[in-house]
């Protein structure tokens, strides 16, 4: 084939442009570690690892969840095994109340201590994490349990605080403080017929107890300057008897009903924090293999792309080693 | 029996022919670098003998017949074919590797991105739903993304006009050079009449039409001379009178663009272009459209997607006025009314209650999402149209390089045909210099006989 002289200098500049070009390439791809840049390089493995980029990102979102309420229900819990030791001193005392050779003295400063461990019961149940009030259902605002008066009240809502674990999965955290109060009974009136208000088993026991408490410890008192031949002397005996009794019998077993309660509930939150930790395990093996999946995808093997680089840049070398040789070459050369 | 002046004349003839020779060696080495120019050659014939009677025919030298362009026109063709496809397809590839570039993703700055960001944002207000920084975040956030799609929007659409004018400016420079061509149909037509061929003036004519075919797919029908009898340019739309631009005795028609539509009209009628520049931008900005209107769809899907679930009536965050998304003024002056939960029959949500802030971080993750379902998440929407472009991006990228190889190939057999190549040149130069060196000692043994005869002869 005859080739003429533009032939050679415009092959050389295409072949220069070629070579250059792919070059360029793969120095672009070594300096961003990245196999591709653009969707029109690739547009199928692009959407895939926009796909991924976009999996991870959720991914995180989840973990900071996981994370957040799992120090969540740990508080819960740290806060639920305080109650389960002052539920267990509030059991000793009225067992000591309950015993026949404590004087008004000693059941005075028992119904004292229910007092203040009920109060520490309360504060725990108050607790502040992260400015938010741990067991108010939904009513995040407000501490959820008042004790005025012998007198428990919830005032926090009904509901739970959801949390999205992964697509699809949520955890209901357990923040309604009712579970605590147990179900709710008629409120009687003098004559022990219902008003038709409700309170709270809890509320009633508590304020029950302190009231036993409280009579047992008033007709000991009384007892000491009645004599015995006092009309009312055998009535209040028999307060005492029958307060002493009440005391080792309804309200101890009653106490361990709620103190079980406390640690159904406990135990709940317990089951929570496993599936959290669960879900935690899970949202990291999926970050793993994610992270894995997108490298392989995007990442460049360095090794790999450096030598298709020093490839690349042999034949830029030779092209124009070569290209100059022969353009330089002419006929003129030779003729004298 | 000839004359010795005979014989002087057939060396001067000799002489003359080479030195015209010698004349096109030169133009053709002069002209190498010329674009579009063909090399020449100078066809050499025996002169017409003399009769002698009784011995035969006696060569009387030689005689210029006709200085020749070397040129293969069925290549010519082919070329222009094949730059009218690589043309279209190049400027498709750069409008939409511009486009590209807006959509901006693969990357961590992009629009998918954000979306995960507000995704992130509307989830930890839905687990911190008394906090007023995650508000602000959302809304933040959202403003983010409002803003970037009103860029996206912008950019497109400004694309959209780059390419129009593109258009039109293609088509005043086609019609510049379809009237250089009637010019030229007259220099050649005035140079052939005399009988000779107009050899530069017929290289000037194929390089016009070479650089027409860039702009569009012409087909030209030439006549006796090397005039342009007929310049069609693409196809004529249904019930339009044609596509001739120049033809019917050297007329110009010239084309009109329409800035608006981007479309091309002749005579009103409209002409419809596969090739060339001129419909690689047409081509582009018919894709500008459809990304724009499945970009709005997206838009409008993640808008009303959150604004429905925020609240049933639409009145959400987002505000949508003529096309641009924003952020409810209420909302962006005071983040803190924002709402996390579901009022329940009336009642005002609990200020612990994430409920609804859970359900819209949620529909980032669902699929059917909004008034326009089609089985795809928020992403997926933004990534189908990224894949869209890309594909279409890679395609015409694909046939560019495929082409450009074609077209190499084509203008290496064309020049291998008419290409100048200097160490021939050269050669042709030592040839007829030598032949014309001969040439000369034939003169100079005839004057030596010429001498012998007249000056030592007889007395």
């Amino acid at each position: 084939m005859r080739v003429a002289t533009n032939t050679q200098f415009n092959d050389f500049l295409y072949n220069m442009g070629v070579s250059g070009t792919k070059m360029q390439k793969t120095m672009n791809q070594l300096a961003s570690l990245k196999e591709v840049s653009q969707s029109s390089e690739n547009p199928l493995l692009v959407s895939k690892i926009m796909n991924l980029n976009v999996a991870l990102d959720k991914n995180k979102t989840y973990n900071t969840e996981i994370k957040d309420s799992i120090s969540w229900t740990d508080t819960q819990d740290g806060v639920l095994d305080t109650i389960s030791n002052n539920m267990l001193r509030i059991r000793t005392l009225i067992q000591s109340s309950a015993n026949g050779t404590s004087d008004a003295g000693e059941l005075k400063a028992n119904a004292n201590e229910i007092r203040e461990t009920i109060q520490s019961i309360v504060d725990a149940l108050n607790t502040n994490y992260d400015g938010r009030y741990m067991f108010s259902g939904q009513k995040t605002d407000t501490p959820p349990f008042k004790f005025e008066n012998d007198e428990l009240t919830y005032q926090g809502s009904d509901g739970n605080l959801t949390r999205q674990l992964a697509d699809g999965v949520s955890v209901d955290l357990i923040t309604n403080g009712k579970e605590f109060m147990m179900g709710e009974k008629d409120i009687l009136d003098a004559g022990g017929n219902p008003t038709g208000a409700k309170e709270h088993e809890l509320t009633f026991y508590f304020r029950e107890l302190l009231g036993t408490l409280d009579e047992t410890m008033k007709a000991m008192e009384d007892i000491k300057t009645m004599a015995e031949t006092d009309p009312n002397y055998a009535d209040t005996l028999n307060k005492i008897k029958d307060g002493q009794e009440k005391l080792a019998g309804d309200d101890l077993k009653n106490i361990d009903v709620f103190s079980e309660n406390f640690s159904n509930v406990r135990t709940k939150i317990g089951a929570i924090s496993n599936r959290l930790k669960a879900a935690e395990e899970r949202n990291n093996t999926e970050k793993l293999s994610l992270k894995e999946t997108l490298s392989e995808r995007q990442d460049v093997d360095v090794a790999e792309k450096f030598m298709q680089y020093q490839n690349e840049y042999l034949a830029y070398q030779s092209t124009m080693a070569m290209g100059t040789k022969i353009m330089q070459t002419s006929i003129l050369d030779y003729v004298r | 029996m000839t004359g010795l002046f005979s014989t002087l004349g057939t060396s001067t003839r000799g002489m003359i022919a080479n030195q015209t020779a010698l004349q096109t060696s030169g133009h053709n080495i002069a002209n190498t670098n010329t674009v579009g120019y063909s090399r020449q050659r100078v066809v050499m014939n025996a002169e017409l003998p003399y009769k002698l009677a009784g011995v035969g025919n006696l060569g009387m030298g030689v005689r210029i017949s006709s200085v020749d362009r070397i040129v293969d026109n069925f290549i010519r063709v082919q070329t222009r074919e094949a730059n009218s496809k690589y043309n279209f397809y190049a400027e498709k590839a750069d409008v939409l590797g511009q486009l590209e570039k807006y959509m901006n993703e693969p990357s961590d700055t992009g629009l998918i991105n954000q979306l995960g960001v507000l995704n992130d944002s509307w989830s930890k207000l839905a687990s911190n739903p008394e906090s007023t920084t995650a508000k602000t975040l959302v809304v933040e956030n959202s403003q983010t993304f409002a803003d970037m799609v009103n860029q996206t929007m912008t950019d497109m659409d400004s694309l959209k006009n780059e390419t129009l004018q593109n258009i039109e400016k293609s088509v005043l420079d086609f019609n510049e050079k379809v009237k250089q061509l009637q010019v030229l149909n007259d220099q050649i037509f005035a140079v052939g009449a005399n009988g000779e061929t107009p050899n530069d003036l017929l290289d000037t004519r194929d390089q016009l039409l070479r650089e027409l075919s860039g702009l569009g797919e012409i087909s030209a029908d030439f006549d006796m001379y090397g005039r342009v009898e007929s310049l069609k340019v693409g196809t004529p739309g249904v019930g339009t009178p044609g596509s001739e631009v120049l033809g019917n005795d050297n007329q110009v028609t010239e084309l009109v663009a329409d800035v608006t539509t981007g479309e091309v009209k002749l005579d009103e009628g409209e002409v419809k272009l596969d090739g060339g520049s001129i419909g690689g931008l047409q081509a582009a900005a018919k894709e500008i459209d459809s990304r724009k209107i499945e970009f709005q769809g997206f838009v409008s899907t993640v808008v009303d997607g959150v604004n429905g679930l925020y609240d049933k009536n639409g009145n959400g965050p987002f505000d949508t006025v003529s096309g641009k998304v924003s952020i409810k003024s209420t909302i962006k002056d005071n983040p803190s009314t924002l709402v996390t939960g579901k009022p329940d029959a009336g009642v005002n949500p609990q200020p612990g209650d994430g409920s609804l802030a859970l359900e819209i971080s949620k529909a980032f993750s669902e699929k059917n999402v909004g008034t326009d379902p089609d089985n795809m998440t928020f992403a997926e929407r933004y990534n189908s149209i990224v894949t869209k472009n890309g594909i279409s991006k890679q395609q015409a990228d694909n046939v560019v390089s495929a082409q450009h190889t074609v077209l190499n190939q084509l203008d290496v057999k064309d020049q291998s045909m008419s290409g100048v190549n200097i160490n021939e040149e050269v050669s042709d130069v030592i040839r007829f210099q030598q032949s014309f060196q001969a040439n000369a000692r034939v003169i100079q043994t005839i004057s030596e006989m010429l001498d012998t005869l007249i000056n030592r002869t007889g007395v």
